[in-house]
């Protein structure tokens, strides 16, 4: 495998996203009000940040240049970083979790839960349909019961405990 | 040194009602499982229950907080001795003996010795925290805002440099974390960063970002895998040899009372928590043993050395954040959201005003620390049992009881939200080395920092000469300058000595 195909380019991705968040929160900051008071703390932080995002990228590509010339680090999947494989499961798990937090609201959180519970489950080789169908509706089931009478938010549900 | 009006009105607050304990025996009970079961640390488990502390009053939540720090403490042991498998990063030091001592079929005495150097250990930390609090709150108080806006600076960057494989993305974790942490209405009523969305208005949610950061982002990963254990063997456990194993622990006083020294005063600084003091205090005795050659293989002492210091750690935490108001770490810094919650804000003014409350504390974790010896004894084997629970159940489980914990703090769907978008951050930022516990103590300082720099400006006019007439704010900037710079050239000088070895 080249190294370029090893290019870490999730880590660069969320390095560009740091920086342009960053920079946004200046020019927020700036816009707001452009006291000295008011950029006092934020402005000398933010260019430490963005200091400290160059010095990461030059670390990173020094990093992947050094691993281009040894090629005794090749159990890590993506170059100049000791990192392995995102695996499938872990992303499959996050889309799940950000499914079941955006549609608890909409469909309740006792039939989000229910479901984020059992896809989870089946995610990560449950089989037996009975346990698949029987965990979810009794864990959801009493966390519902102790909030509703727990706590006193009220929490949208779709069946009425 | 000691204010016996406050201790007296500290018995009174104790004894006068079942409320303040009725929280202690959950939280003990959270933390030996939260311990026990690898990859959740303690400050994931005290993130999740956080949101419980919202019905409890003061006393009662920081109670319930430190019985799972207390626990939490011997149940990472568990593991360590049985799976080789630390539960918690501080229990890192209990796998080099504790282990050994299990393979030779000693486990039941590794695992009393372990309870046994816990109990003293963490007794020990409460007792420093008991003598040393007021005289240390009376030195803080004595600092002003450019003092502060130092220390806060400088407990950021040595928890960054700790805590974090390389620096420079320690401090970058710390200074993100310290910017979010400014998100909202600033105190002179500017509002930055909120998106229009109103609930930024007063910053983003604390609780909900902690409970992502630590527990949501870990949790992601164990998809996939299906036992933290599988290779475990079954052992028998035996209670007896358990008991006399926890006699054992005080055949080595000298060992105990220097590990639980190491553990109380690097605990104290903050970022220098009980990750590291196990490793040194561990280090220390086997350097100053006749046999030294014997650590590794199952000497009884290790074990010792090691629970001692991370016990004692505790106690020496609680003295930076009760006297300065700042988290030494991510299970202090948990704990500085539960004093948020409960509008309280720590530092020398609170140690001043509410005595009765810090010894009341103090006090009831005496109590914690025998309890956790019972408790301990009783649930050793059903701890042991906890990491056999198959991860595809346990991951979305602690998952969906997150979710809830986290609606019931806000009270709206910002909370479940703020954990997917601090969970994904949090997991990114984990995977590629940057430190969490740098971010989170960044988010809560960030808003302080700003507070205090924004009022040395306003008392010194903009004038540096302010500064430079202040010389406690300058030795602080000094160390400052230090624990940056001496971790840089330690470094340097390791890389240039190993290189003319390397070279022959």
């Amino acid at each position: 495998m080249t190294i370029l195909k090893r290019v870490p380019w999730l880590h660069f991705l969320l390095l560009a996203v740091l920086a342009g968040v960053l920079i946004w929160y200046l020019a927020d900051n700036y816009g707001a009000s452009s006291r000295f008071t008011n950029l006092l703390f934020v402005v000398p932080v933010g260019m430490v940040g963005l200091g400290l995002i160059l010095l990461v990228v030059i670390g990173v590509l020094i990093n992947i240049r050094d691993d281009a010339r040894d090629s005794g680090e090749k159990e890590w999947a993506e170059a100049g970083e000791k990192v392995g494989k995102v695996q499938p499961s872990t992303v499959a798990m996050m889309v799940l979790f950000a499914a079941y937090a955006i549609s608890a609201e909409y469909i309740g959180f006792d039939l989000a839960s229910f479901l984020f519970i059992f896809c989870a489950l089946l995610l990560n080789g449950e089989r037996r349909w009975f346990f698949l169908i029987v965990f979810p509706a009794i864990f959801t089931a009493i966390l519902t019961w102790l909030f509703r009478f727990g706590v006193p938010v009220p929490l949208p549900t779709l069946l009425p405990w | 040194m000691i204010d016996f009006s406050a201790l007296s009105d500290a018995f009174s607050l104790l004894l006068s009602s079942w409320s303040p304990w009725i929280v202690v025996l959950p939280g003990l009970v959270i933390g030996l499982v939260a311990g026990a079961v690898p990859g959740v640390q303690l400050s994931m488990a005290m993130a999740i229950f956080l949101p419980a502390t919202f019905a409890m009053d003061f006393l009662q939540s920081m109670l319930f907080l430190t019985a799972i720090f207390t626990g939490g403490g011997f149940g990472s042991a568990v593991p360590a001795i049985l799976m080789n498998i630390p539960g918690t990063s501080t229990a890192v030091a209990t796998t080099f003996d504790g282990y050994p001592m299990a393979r030779q079929g000693k486990h039941n005495q590794a695992l009393g010795i372990a309870l046994g150097a816990s109990t003293a250990g963490a007794l020990f930390g409460y007792v420093y925290l008991f003598l040393l609090i007021d005289p240390i709150a009376a030195a803080v108080l004595r600092l002003g805002p450019t003092e502060y806006f130092v220390v806060v600076l400088w407990g950021l960057t040595l928890i960054a440099m700790l805590h974090s494989g390389s620096a420079v993305r320690g401090l970058l974790a710390g200074v993100i974390g310290l910017l979010v942490g400014t998100v909202g209405m600033s105190d002179l009523g500017v509002i930055r960063g909120t998106m229009g969305i109103p609930n930024l208005l007063d910053g983003v949610a604390l609780v909900p970002a902690m409970i992502g950061l630590f527990a949501a982002s870990s949790l992601f990963n164990l998809a996939g895998q299906t036992y933290l254990v599988e290779s475990e063997t079954d052992r028998k456990l035996d209670f007896r040899a358990i008991i006399n194993g926890f006699f054992d622990a005080f055949r080595y006083p000298r060992v105990l009372f220097r590990g639980s020294i190491c553990g109380a005063l690097i605990g104290s600084v903050p970022g220098v928590g009980a990750s590291i003091s196990n490793l040194v205090s561990y280090a220390q005795t086997r350097r100053g043993d006749a046999d030294p050659s014997s650590f590794g293989k199952g000497n009884p002492k290790g074990v010792v050395a090691a629970e001692s210091a991370n016990s004692s750690g505790e106690g020496g935490s609680l003295v930076t954040l009760l006297a300065l108001g700042i988290p030494g770490g991510g299970g202090t810094a948990i704990m500085m959201a539960a004093f948020a919650m409960h509008n309280i804000t720590g530092g020398p003014t609170f140690i001043r005003q509410q005595t009765d409350i810090v010894y009341a504390i103090i006090l009831a974790n005496f109590v914690q620390v025998v309890l956790l010896m019972v408790v301990g004894l009783l649930f050793i084997h059903a701890l042991a049992s906890v990491v056999k629970i198959p991860l595809r159940i346990l991951a979305p489980s602690v998952l969906v009881l997150s979710t809830y914990g986290s609606y019931a703090f806000t009270g709206g769907m910002d909370g479940p939200l703020t954990v997917l978008v601090f969970g994904l951050l949090g997991w990114l930022l984990s995977r590629y080395g940057y430190s969490i516990p740098a971010f989170v103590v960044g988010l809560i300082l960030g808003r302080m920092a700003e507070g205090e720099m924004l009022r040395s400006y306003q008392i010194s006019g903009g004038s540096f000469d302010y500064v430079l007439g202040r010389p406690v704010t300058l030795l602080l900037a000094a160390l400052l300058l230090l624990s940056i710079v001496a971790p840089l050239i330690a470094g340097y000088l390791r890389t240039k000595s190993r290189a003319p070895q390397a070279a022959e």
